[in-house]
Order: structure tokens, then sequence, then C-alpha cells
């Protein structure tokens, strides 16, 4: 019987990482059915929904961790639609602009649960001032019970200058 | 999103005895305030003054008449008119502006809509705007045409995502370096001419010293008023002549007057090449319109309290105020091109106050300014309109778009971008640059995967098919002769 899991990869972006993953994964019998990968300043994660013969399963999570110890990995249980109804929020994120900060906003998105739909990042610059102001309009898919403007305080912890609309 | 207060702002609104603070009365009443988006709102009833209110009408009257000074005197320079013309037209701007847009539309019919003020990047494009055959009256037609049209389809944001970092930085350096280059020489030139050349180099250096500190203490919005004042009085100590000419007095608000074939513009009326040659500049001065709207309105978010959604500036509806203002103000015969007025919302947002109190306190500050007409003597003297627009617009301008630059795909960008609006002019530049730029063609390799078929051929396809239509038509591309005579 085939079992279906989520894997999680994050780390330091190397050449032909990816491809080391995907072979280390079919060499034991498994494949990815979809994955979705994202590479950010020397970093990289990738989402792997990954399809394995269930008595295979633990033995490709501990390979992938032996091979790649420089790798963080997480997996988990696919979560079907119907066991959890969602709803999309629509945020405004407002703030002055400084290094790290979308570092940071995805940081505190990833600690929360929800699925980030779309995000758009703008910087303008105040030339009367001399400073560059931050605007964010994220789309964020949460479950039914998920208050938004819980969700919008959450992101304004950030810093005090940060403010969030719900739109 | 507006708060949902039952409350009126009378029945929330506590005396300023209630707080330990200046700062949490403040506070509170940007909290309760909730001014009504079309409708009248009155002093006392929905909103009222502070003493604060003088910050930003005070940082927003000498903004105005320098920055409204300022385009005026080079549209003069530019068609040939007499100082007699800069003084009266700034008048005519001044008043209109004051009385219709800032008094009554933004402090009793919308004050979610931010004052009409100077468009300042624009200003370096005069001279090629003149000499291109572009008319003040079609420009402002066509700027308040698209300025609806982008408010309604709530474009702003997506202007703001189809110029990259890069486009945007290498066009704000480019117009800053011309017109800061420009403006030392003017002053350099205006000293020489006097054979009194010390006086040009000592404001300009005394000047350089105090913008430096002021940028380094945070405190550049005061850069305009205090550099301005530091200007007049070197020059006046080291002996440049100066003496006030105009009386007190009220322009003609004729519009057949102002745009007849022998009086006031002496332009006549707009006809269609008229327009044509307008297009590309109308285009560019609506493009740059978004990041300066968006740049305010976060600003004033970021220094008010969490709660005072309600009177945080509408993007949109300060687009429709500013395209009202653009064309009602050129129409009556101003030729200034209009944008977001920083020099109101900045001091208004430090001061933590909102639009309307002092919108009506600057916009009775301008008129009188306006109507008794000595302060325009000051502000058109060539040491002080020089060092306003140095530290004003053109250093300001310069210092974004530097920043604006990251990497080196953003170089590239600004790189071909520059080398683009030398060759032909900075409509063009911007226009070619994004069009490559959003196609992956120059700068970030990446960037065509992140857009949208819209954002990548559609809006800058358009945007550079048409201004390149319309400069070849009116002969705006070197070397090619004009398609229409």
């Amino acid at each position: 019987m085939k079992s279906v899991f989520i894997t999680t990869i994050t780390g330091p972006d190397s050449p032909g990482i990816i491809k080391s993953l995907a072979e280390t994964t079919r060499g034991i019998g498994g494949e990815w059915e979809t994955s979705k990968v994202m590479k950010l300043g020397g970093q990289f994660a990738a989402l792997m929904k990954v399809l394995i013969a269930e008595e295979s399963s633990s033995a490709l999570k501990e390979e992938l961790e032996k091979q790649f110890p420089q790798l963080v990995f997480k997996h988990a249980e696919v979560v079907s639609a119907e066991v959890q109804a969602t709803k999309t929020i629509n945020l405004e994120i407002d703030c002055k602009d400084r290094p790290g900060l979308t570092k940071d906003i995805n940081n505190i998105l990833a600690n929360l649960d929800l699925v980030v739909e779309n995000m758009e990042f703008n910087r303008v610059h105040v030339s009367s001032i001399g400073e560059t102001m931050f605007n964010a309009r994220l789309a964020l898919a949460v479950a039914e019970s998920v208050n938004d403007e819980a969700v919008a305080e959450e992101i304004e912890s950030l810093s005090d200058d940060v403010r969030v609309s719900v739109i | 999103m507006q708060n949902k207060n039952t409350k009126s702002y009378r029945e929330s609104r506590k005396p300023r005895s209630q707080f330990t603070s200046r700062g949490e009365y403040l506070n509170h009443e940007l909290s309760v305030m909730n001014p009504k988006r079309w409708g009248l709102n009155l002093p006392g009833r929905d909103f009222n003054f502070a003493f604060e209110d003088l910050i930003p009408a005070i940082a927003g009257t000498i903004g105005l008449t320098v920055m409204c000074t300022a385009v005026t005197n080079a549209f003069a320079n530019a068609y040939g008119l007499d100082q007699a013309f800069i003084i009266e037209n700034v008048r005519v701007d001044m008043l209109v502006v004051s009385v219709l847009f800032v008094i009554l539309f933004s402090g009793f019919f919308n004050p979610r809509a931010n004052l009409p003020g100077i468009h300042g990047p624009m200003m370096p494009l005069i001279p090629l705007m003149a000499v291109s055959g572009t008319h003040p009256l079609a420009l402002a037609i066509l700027i308040a045409i698209f300025g609806i049209i982008l408010s309604i389809t709530k474009g702003g944001s997506r202007l703001v995502k189809v110029t990259s970092q890069g486009v945007a930085g290498g066009l704000l350096v480019y117009l800053g370096a011309i017109g800061t280059i420009g403006q030392v020489g003017a002053i350099q030139k205006w000293a020489n001419g006097m054979n009194l050349g010390y006086i040009g180099f000592v404001v300009l250096i005394a000047n350089l010293i105090l913008y430096a500190y002021l940028a380094r203490a945070k405190k550049r919005w005061l850069a305009i008023p205090i550099c301005s004042f530091l200007a007049a009085a070197v020059a006046l100590v080291l002996g440049a002549p100066f003496e006030f000419t105009t009386s007190p007095g009220l322009p003609s608000f004729n519009p057949f007057y102002w745009w007849g074939e022998d009086t006031g513009w002496k332009l006549g009326m707009p006809g269609l090449s008229h327009f044509i040659s307008s297009l590309p500049f109308a285009i560019l001065a609506v493009a740059m319109w978004s990041p300066d709207f968006l740049g305010h309105r976060i600003f004033q978010e970021m220094h008010y309290p969490k709660a005072a959604k309600n009177v945080l500036m509408d993007v949109d509806d300060t687009m429709i105020n500013c395209s009202a203002r653009q064309v009602t103000s050129a129409f009556f015969g101003s030729g200034c091109i209009t944008s977001s007025w920083g020099t109101y919302m900045i001091p208004a947002a430090i001061a933590k106050r909102p639009i309307p109190g002092g919108a009506i306190v600057c916009g009775v500050l301008s008129a009188i300014v306006a109507v008794a007409g000595f302060p325009m003597d000051i502000a058109v003297w060539r040491p002080v309109l020089g060092i306003a627009l140095l530290v004003g617009v053109y250093l300001p301008l310069l210092e974004a778009g530097m920043e604006m630059v990251h990497d080196s795909k953003d170089t590239q960008a600004s790189g071909i971008c520059i080398f683009s609006s030398a060759v032909v002019n900075p409509v063009f530049g911007w226009a070619l640059t994004m069009f490559l730029d959003n196609n992956g063609f120059i700068g970030d390799k990446e960037r065509p995967t992140r857009l949208s078929i819209g954002d990548r051929l559609i809006i800058p396809g358009i945007a550079l098919l048409v201004s390149t239509v319309a400069m070849a038509i009116v002969g705006m591309i070197p070397g090619i002769p004009p398609l229409i005579q």
C-alpha cells in the first residue's frame, strides 16, 4: 500500500541539490507527485508531496536526513481540503522599509497555520524625507475559524511601525 | 477599512484636560475622528482645530509658494514670458487651489483626500515640453483624464509594480542630476552676472552644509523653508541687490485672457498637435504619481496610532482631487503640474494632525500670500528659487534614485534608462527600459516570471508605443523630422 506525505526541506542552496534529493527519493522507490521550490539569497525551501510504499516511508525519511545533514526536513500528513474548510483573507502591510523585513514577515507567516496564496511587495521612496516605505498585499488561506484581526495583530507584533489592514 | 464606531466624533472626543500628555490627546483625536468622504464636514462637529495644525499649514504654504513659483518660472523662461506673468500666474494657481481644492475639497468635502500640490519631478522636463510644443492646458486635460482613470480602476499599486526599482531609480537619478547641475549653474550665473560670483559660491556651500545636517538629523522635511531662508539671508548679507516690487492685488481669472493668442501665455487654445505633444509627458506625470501617493499614505499611517483608520489619506480620492485641481487651475490659466502635496502631508503626519483642520489654515494662508504678492518676489529671487529647487526637489530625487538601485540587476536597468533618457528624453527612457526590463531583456532575467502578461507586455507596450508615436509625430525623436508639420 502506498503512503503519501508532505516533506518540507529548508537550508543552504547548492548546485544540483534538488536533483540529488530526487535521486535519493527514487533510489528508495519513492516519487514526488508535486513539488514547489523557492530560492532566495543562497537559501532554498522546497515542499514535496511524496508517494512511496508504506513500508519504505521511514527508510526514505532516515536516508534523506543522513545524506543531507545540512538541510532541515519536516514531514507532515496530507490534509485534504474536505477535512478543514478554509477561507481567504486579504491583508495590506505598511511600514518603514529595512533590511531583512520580508524575511521577518515570512518567518511570522511560517509560524502561523496558513497558506500564502499570493504575496506582492512594493517599496516606495518618499523623497521629501529620504526614507523608503514598504507595502505588501497578502492573500492568505486560513481555517474558517481563524479570526482575521488576530492574524493582522500577529503580523503587527513585528515592530511598532507596522500597520496591517484587513481589506 | 473604516472602524465601525457608532458614536459620532462629538460624542467620542474628550477635552485635553482628561489626558496626561498632549501626544495622548492628539492620538485620541485621530482615533475618534470619522470624517465623511464626499459629504459636508464641519469644524466642531466632524473635526477640530489645534495649534499643531499650524505646522503643516505653514510648511505647506511655504512649499506651495516656492514650488508654484518655481514651476511657473520654468514655464516662463521656456516660453519667453516676463516676471509680471510669473507673479500673476502664480496668484491664479494659488488662489484657485487654496479656495477650491485645499479649503473646500480637502477641508470640508473629503478630508480623506490629501491636498493637491506641485509635481516636483516633472520640473526638469519643462524646457523640453516647451521645445516639443506642449500646451499647459492640453497637458492638464490629459493628466486629469489619466488620473481619473487611474483612480477609478484603482491602478495605482499596479503602476508601482510595473516599473522596477532599477528603471525608477535610473529615471529619478537622471531627473535629479540634470536638475541639480542646472540649478547650481543658474545660481552661479546669477552671481557672476552681478560680478559678485563669490555670493553664489557662499550661498551654495552654506546650504550644502545645512542640508547635510538636516538629512543627518532626519529633519529633511524642513529643508525648503530653512534653506530658502538661509539662501536669502546669506545673499542679502553679502550685498546681493533685492527689492519687493509686487503690491497686493488679484489676478485675472478670465481663461480667455490666459489662453489668448496675444495675452497671458500667448499660446491660444490647444489644438490636436498640442494634445499629441503633451501626451508622453501626461503619461509620465501620472505614472510618477503612484509611488508619491503611496509613500505619503504609508508615512502618515506609520505616524498615526493604529486605531486611527478613519483619517488616513485615501490614495484614490487624492487622485480625484489632483485630477480635478489639474484641469480646473489650468482652465483658469495656471501651468502648474500637480501631485500629492508632500510639504503638507509629511509635517501633518509628524505633528499627528488629520487633513482637514490644517488644510483650511493652509488654504487661508496660501490665499493671503497670493493676494499680498510680495512673498512671491522672494520666492522668485534666484538664490531662493535655486536653493528651494535643489533641496526640495532635485537632491531628494537624486538620492531617491540612488537608494532604489540595490544590486547589479538594478544598476543595469537604471544605466540603460539614463542612457536612453539622454538619447531621446526621460519619457522615452522610462517607457523603453520598462518594456525591456519587464520582459527580461535587461536587468533581472527572472522578472518576467513574476509578472502577468498585462504587466509585462500590455501596459509597458502601450506606454512605449503611444509615447514613441506621439513623439515621432511632433518631431521629438532626434534626427527624425515631424511626421505632421
